[in-house]
């Protein structure tokens, strides 16, 4: 018998994607909760998903553990010039930091006109600048990967692209880039918003894991 | 969607290394991904660079092209287009911690023996100063030769290379 019961000797090292033996509902409930069962459902966990309805904000105050985190959103809006942007937190949802963001991207729209949009002292990390999401029909939609949130020894970082409705014309637009909050904390809880109005939709967050 | 991890290198403290290899890792014809995070080097300034592998040997030939758009929070964007590599460069800048590089690398049949391989890449990181930058790429490499892995180098000899921390996963994107 081994640690968890099953057949083989207890020599075996049960882990992820090297579990050896025949196992009973029990064992692979154990040997899941003590994180050494091949997870079945891949890698990309679904942390939470939030529904918005005219709401100035989208926090999520809950991040499992993670080194990377995953998010995709969909969401209208009541304004026909607004940004999206992200921010931290350290007290589980309850403030957000607003300052010393940096975020390096370019933007682009149907027009063929692009620049480049940049900060080193912002206070948020912008995800989409000028869009008119009031309008039936037009929304942000996009995804952000963010990195090393919640350790303390390093900075949070993130990349993201965005797609929406420019506010001059009835044209695409889209922002790319990435994002950096050079500041030696960890976080516990993440929001998405608009910097005018409310916002409804959907937003995701996922946790990318790994097994060593 | 879901991710199946398939390959994994972690650098520990005393390996330290110029040169990670995640090899036969790719055995579907499926969607990979492969993240980098808390990627550091051991002095200032570095690159990391990459090569398909089949099993063991690293694919050395010219035929790479590469297109991609460099932000700098700090500094205009630069643009480049680069033809006939023999290796791509998934970012430069790369400096000590707690400055680090991370990346999401995904590559299209990379396991085909009947399409070019190819390959996007979104990357971020922050220079010794703290500014942000981030590397978007898309290339190609100009033969259906069929890889299974892939190599990845930094030029920064300091400190060996890599430092302890540096990771990289790599995962089969499925249904």
């Amino acid at each position: 018998m081994s640690e968890f019961g099953y057949i083989p000797d207890s020599s075996v090292e049960q882990k992820p994607f090297s579990n050896k033996g025949i196992f009973s509902p029990t064992d692979i409930y154990n040997l899941d909760q003590a994180d050494k069962w091949t997870p079945q459902l891949g890698q990309l966990e679904l942390i939470e998903t939030q529904t918005a309805s005219s709401d100035s904000t989208i926090n999520f105050d809950t991040l499992g553990s993670y080194n990377i985190h995953f998010l995709t959103y969909t969401l209208t809006g009541n304004s026909a010039d607004v940004g999206l942007f992200s921010r931290f937190s350290k007290d589980g949802g309850s403030s957000f930091r607003d300052s010393s963001y940096h975020y390096a991207q370019i933007r682009g729209d149907g027009e063929g006109g692009f620049t480049d949009v940049k900060s080193t002292s912002m206070w948020a990390m912008q995800l989409s600048d000028g869009a008119n999401v009031a309008s039936s029909g037009h929304a942000f939609n996009g995804y952000v990967y963010y990195y090393n949130l919640q350790h303390a020894t390093k900075y949070s970082l993130n990349t993201n692209i965005s797609s929406y409705t420019d506010k001059n014309a009835a044209t695409s637009a889209m922002n790319y880039g990435s994002g950096a909050y050079p500041v030696l904390e960890s976080h516990t809880a993440l929001n998405i918003f608009p910097n005018t109005g409310n916002i409804s939709g959907t937003a995701s967050l996922y946790g990318i894991k790994e097994y060593s | 969607m879901k991710l199946i991890q398939v390959g994994y290198s972690l650098i520990t403290s005393g390996n330290e290394t110029q040169t990670v290899q995640l090899e036969q890792v790719i055995n579907t014809e499926d969607t990979h991904i492969l993240f980098g995070n808390n990627v550091s080097v051991g002095g200032n300034g570095g690159s990391l660079d990459a090569q398909p592998m089949s099993d063991s040997s690293a694919d050395a030939t010219s035929n790479i092209d590469i297109a991609w758009t460099k932000c700098n929070s700090n500094a205009t964007p630069q643009q480049f287009g680069n033809p006939n590599q023999n290796f791509f460069r998934i970012t430069d800048g790369q400096t000590t911690a707690p400055n680090t590089v991370n990346f999401v690398l995904a590559l299209y049949g990379w396991k085909s023996s009947s399409e070019y391989s190819h390959f996007t890449i979104e990357a971020t990181g922050t220079l010794s100063d703290n500014t942000a930058i981030g590397h978007q790429q898309g290339g190609l490499k100009h033969e259906t030769t069929s890889f299974n892995g892939i190599k990845l180098a930094t030029n920064q000899t300091g400190g060996g290379g890599f430092q302890a921390g540096s990771q990289f996963t790599m995962y089969k994107v499925v249904s």
